[in-house]
């Protein structure tokens, strides 16, 4: 290692210059790194929700819903002015960048048909092709209107003040932003004193995420500057400063350079990765920062060398204790990393990837470049080493503190508290909520918030959960029997308060039976007999269009899509919707039909999979961490030893998760996955210290004294630099997840950090294990 | 849904879909004669013919109706009567329409449906929709008018061999457009019938929106100079939607008797 070190030194111009040009290769490769925003990368795609959903878009057009609402400030829609608007406003929507045409529902819709009873038979007619222009033609399209009730409160609300304009889009390059700009820009054209027009729907809420997590790209440089500022203040140095930053800064741009090179797609739920190499990367500098120092001053104080020699001797000296245990620890944790390819889903993937490789272009930094440069920086003042021993005033209190409780006979006390809070963390654990709601990421006061809002309360929802009835052949949905279920099942969903509207083409079978039958109200029911709804479907042929019923039946009559209208995007109210629904079908629909759930029952898929999944992944990272160690200091009891901390602060982000209210969703669960990668470095950094000093020859005591008041004392500014840095995201306005990151992250640096100073001496010395008492 | 119905002379009057009157140029051939041709060229005193309708969604899946059919022309010349019994598939069989068509106002259309026993009026819709459910339009297969139109003609071009005239109509005001929910139709005629092989049209916004082309044309009245298409089909570019109709036996000057076409007959068999 010494020689290596050395050789580093004398080529350090070399070294330096090389680090440059791979930097400069690292962000020219960054740029080619494409950025997904497509959430099938993060769907399981074989999670039977999923493909549902997949298959319901490909047999019906039907993706993302997007819902227009338009609400005339006095009177009803029943006026020229406002039906103009929904006519402008459909025309328009129709020529938007990724709609499915056909699946657009509104009055002027062309498949928007009203189905008439007459004496002689059925009549149908589109509902509205002009806006009416006197008042006999305006009470004729509030008839037509009343009378086919599959319309009313989905794009007229029951009260007449609302009428709406229902579209689905499939996925465009640009991503859900490309769908929702053009909706904006639709909907400003129309907008006036007259009317009130909101829009919601799912792109909507994701185009949103999309550009609140673009904020990290001005927070992340804010984070770096109050990170380096607390650095500034533990240090008191300029290298104390920028050199860590410069590690974590390089990794970032070596990991994306990576994903760029080998053809990783980025997507904005890892806009929060950086955070945890930035993290790793910042501690390991730390870490070789501070022994830099002590070797530094302790050179200048016990021999003759020049402050020139002393640095390089330093230089020398700090990265031969402290790289090995860096490379052990970066080992544990970018391994822990790398076993997340074993994931099906893309952004576990993605996650696992880049933070492992920026762990490693830490480490190689940290072994390379940072000593090269080091070497050729002027050494530290002895100015500066006055700083630093006046301003170790607090940062030595809390630690000397610390080592007095684990050292001492307080710790019992030390267990007891630890016990305590694991008690209050497994209490809050115990509360939290599953929920992938897209709505609760963002404050409720905003703008689209309220639209969403507005939209629900007046119409039949904004968000849907797709039922799809599938028999074993062709015609099977003709058979009355499953239409009755089908029909039951929407009496049954009607009635609960979070569902707004259900649609099926069971409504327009009834309605077709009531128009046979002279419009009496007795006939708007299913028919027992499949001939005569077959040849209800061939009649309405005759006068709709091939298209008409394209997004409620599939062409062969097989399956069935039943759209629930929900005002809410709960998945964990969806959850047990589906279970309900589920239940009723086992028991009511005819033998070889069956029940399959897609649009909202996707987010649940992410509920049920993604969500189980990362826990899956803290345990995988955790059981990855557990092995190495064990391997590295040859004792499962060092394995164990390490694991301990990192699971204090897992409990104590899910406690904090639950007491706080914070629900747990994918970019929650994220934070403890890096709970984990951090815990363990300040875990390993600890017991290598211990066994160094230990070693030496200090007692006990003292040696815990020195090791929490050096390497500990790295750890703790290293967790609250972060800690602060990502208390930036506290600022993010209206993005409640990047509010909940902050304070997940914080807790979990802090944490961790705290568990690890505390617990790994008061372990090792209560238990004085073979690995470092017996060597 | 099942959405096929074969009027037999259907296919006639879509042949005659275009009718165009004459925008003459010195050196051109005379647009106007040829238009008249067209018009009726297609239309059979009456005929009789099995039809297979293939209606063909953007995924490739067929909803598939076999039916019987005749046609007779009113006496104006213009529109017919057309009967239509479907044999298959089983759940509709016995399933009856009847279409008198006006070229002036909604056509007539009753259906007897065998399940509820009794003949039914369906009103149509306007001119520009769907024909019973297919990717032709009633105006499509009633005509247009020929003075509502302005022509021209674009080449002369051959299609399998044979010589077409390729003319270009389009309508003369908004309300055309609006009625029939064209902005432009482009028509290959061949010169030796008049007989259309294919026709593009766009929509009202001017875009592409189908193609309707026409084969195995034969002639089936020598001495009157009448022509069909024995396989149609319509090709919805925007929705990715097709319909062929494939016409067999079909035989002209039957002697179809007037009350054929009436409710009461609906009823039998």
């Amino acid at each position: 290692m010494k020689r290596y070190i050395e050789w580093v030194i004398r080529h350090r111009y070399a070294v330096i210059a090389l680090t440059l040009i791979a930097t400069a290769l690292a962000v020219s490769q960054a740029r080619n790194l494409r950025i997904i925003i497509d959430p099938n990368t993060m769907l399981p795609q074989n999670h039977e929700y999923v493909t549902t959903t997949n298959l319901i878009e490909k047999t019906f057009d039907l993706k993302n819903m997007v819902v227009i609402g338009i609400a005339p400030k006095q009177g009803d829609i029943y006026q020229p002015a406002v039906l103009g608007k929904v006519q402008r406003l459909t025309a328009a929507v129709l020529k938007a960048k990724g709609v499915m045409p056909e699946n657009v529902l509104s009055l002027s819709a062309r498949r928007a048909k009203d189905i008439i009873g007459t004496p002689e038979g059925m009549e149908v007619r589109q509902l509205m092709p002009s806006v009416p222009g006197n008042a006999e033609q305006m009470q004729k399209l509030r008839e037509a209107v009343n009378r086919n009730s599959a319309y009313l409160n989905a794009i007229v609300s029951r009260d007449a003040k609302t009428a709406a304009i229902i579209a689905e889009f499939k996925d465009i390059p640009g991503g859900f932003r490309a769908i929702q700009d053009q909706m904006d820009a639709i909907i400003a054209a129309e907008r006036d004193d007259s009317v009130e027009i909101f829009v919601s729907g799912l792109p909507n809420y994701l185009s949103r995420i999309e550009t609140y997590s673009e904020r990290m790209r001005f927070l992340l440089p804010l984070a770096i500057v109050v990170l380096s500022l607390v650095l500034f203040g533990a240090f008191r140095t300029r290298q104390g400063m920028f050199l860590p930053l410069v590690t974590a800064i390089l990794a970032v741009a070596w990991g994306l350079g990576f994903m760029g090179l080998s053809n990783i797609p980025m997507d904005v739920f890892n806009a929060t990765t950086p955070i945890l190499i930035l993290a790793v990367a910042t501690g390991h500098a730390v870490q070789m920062l501070k022994r830099y120092y002590e070797e530094y001053y302790l050179l200048r104080d016990t021999t003759t060398l020049t402050p020139k020699e002393a640095n390089n001797q330093a230089v020398v000296n700090s990265l031969a204790r402290v790289g090995p245990v860096m490379i052990t620890a970066g080992a544990v944790a970018a391994l822990g990393f790398f076993s997340l390819l074993v994931f099906d889903i893309t952004t576990v993937r993605t996650f696992g990837v880049f933070t492992g490789v920026g762990i490693l272009a830490a480490l190689m930094l940290e072994m390379t470049f940072i000593p090269a440069l080091r070497s050729v920086l002027a050494p530290p003042s002895d100015a500066d080493w006055a700083r630093q021993n006046k301003v170790g005033g607090i940062w030595n209190k809390v630690t000397h503190a610390i080592a007095e409780r684990v050292t001492g006979a307080g710790r019992n006390r030390v267990y007891l508290g630890v016990a305590l809070f694991v008690a209050v963390a497994l209490g809050g654990m115990s509360q939290v909520v599953v929920n992938n709601s897209s709505k609760t990421y963002f404050s409720s006061d905003l703008p689209f918030q309220l639209d969403d809002r507005a939209l629900n309360q007046r119409l039949g929802g904004s968000n849907t959960l797709y039922v799809l009835v599938e028999g074993a052949d062709d015609d099977a949905i003709k058979n009355p029997a499953t239409l009755q279920a089908m029909d039951e099942l929407q009496h049954l969903l009607d009635q609960k308060p979070e569902i707004g509207k259900t649609l099926s083409m069971a409504d327009f079978i009834k309605r077709m039976n009531q128009a046979m039958h002279g419009d009496d109200p007795a006939f708007y029911r299913i028919p027992e007999s499949q001939a005569l709804i077959s040849q209800y479907l061939l009649l309405y042929s005759m006068s709709g269009e091939p298209g008409d019923f394209d997004s409620y039946v599939d062409y062969g009559y097989r399956m069935a899509n039943m759209t629930v209208f929900l005002k809410t995007d709960s998945t964990a109210y969806a959850e047990r919707l589906i279970a309900e629904i589920n239940a009723f079908s086992n028991t009511h629909f005819p033998p070889g039909v069956t029940v399959r759930f897609g649009s909202i029952a996707e987010a649940v898929a992410l509920t049920d999979t993604i969500v189980h999944e990362k826990i899956l992944n803290i345990v995988q990272i955790a059981a990855v961490v557990f092995l190495i160690s064990a391997l590295v200091f040859r004792s499962l009891v060092a394995g164990a030893m390490v694991l301990v901390p990192l699971l204090v602060a897992v409990l104590a982000n899910f406690g904090l998760m639950g007491l706080g209210g914070i629900f747990l969703n994918i970019g929650t669960s994220l934070t403890s996955a890096m709970a984990v990668g951090i815990g363990a470095d300040y875990a390993i950094y600890l017991i290598f210290r211990l066994r160094e000093e230990l070693e030496r020859g200090s007692g006990d005591a003292a040696a815990v004294r020195k090791v929490i008041g050096t390497a500990g004392q790295a750890v703790l500014f290293v967790a609250i630099a972060v800690a602060a840095g990502y208390g930036v995201l506290l600022t993010s306005f209206g993005f409640n997840m990047h509010k909940w990151l902050s304070m997940l992250i914080g807790t979990a640096m802090i944490v961790s950090a705290l568990s690890a100073l505390v617990l790994i001496p008061a372990l090792i010395l209560s238990f004085r294990p073979n690995f470092i008492f017996r060597r | 849904m099942k959405r096929n119905i074969v009027p037999v002379s259907f296919a006639v009057l879509l042949a005659a879909g275009l009718v165009l009157p004459q925008v003459s140029q010195a050196a051109e051939p005379d647009l106007n004669q040829i238009m008249e041709k067209n018009f009726v060229v297609n239309k059979m005193v009456d005929s009789v013919a099995d039809a297979t309708f293939t209606l063909i969604n953007k995924a490739g899946q067929e909803r598939v109706r076999k039916t019987f059919g005749t046609s007779k022309l009113e006496a104006n010349g213009t529109d017919n009567m057309r009967m239509t019994r479907f044999l298959s598939p089983p759940d509709v069989k016995g399933t009856v329409s009847l279409l008198v068509e006006h070229a002036e106002k909604d056509d007539d259309m009753w259906i007897y449906l065998p399940a509820l026993k009794k003949v039914r009026r369906l009103v149509s819709s306007d001119k520009k929709t769907s024909f019973v459910g297919t990717d032709f339009s009633y105006a499509d297969v009633i005509g247009f008018k020929v003075n509502e139109w302005n022509y021209k003609l674009l080449k002369e071009e051959a299609v399998d061999g044979q010589p077409c005239y390729v003319i270009e109509a389009t309508p003369k005001s908004d309300e055309v457009k609006s009625n029939t929910g064209y902005s432009k139709r482009v028509a290959w005629l061949r010169k030796d019938s008049t007989m259309n092989v294919k026709v593009d049209f766009y929509d009202e916004q001017g875009e592409m929106l189908k193609t309707e082309t026409f084969s195995d044309i034969r002639e089936v009245d020598a001495k009157r100079g009448k022509w069909q298409a024995m396989r149609l089909e319509a090709n919805n570019v925007q929705t990715g939607h097709r319909t062929v109709i494939q016409f067999e036996n079909f035989k002209v000057n039957q002697n179809v008797k007037d009350e054929f076409f009436t409710t009461r007959y609906m009823e039998k068999e």
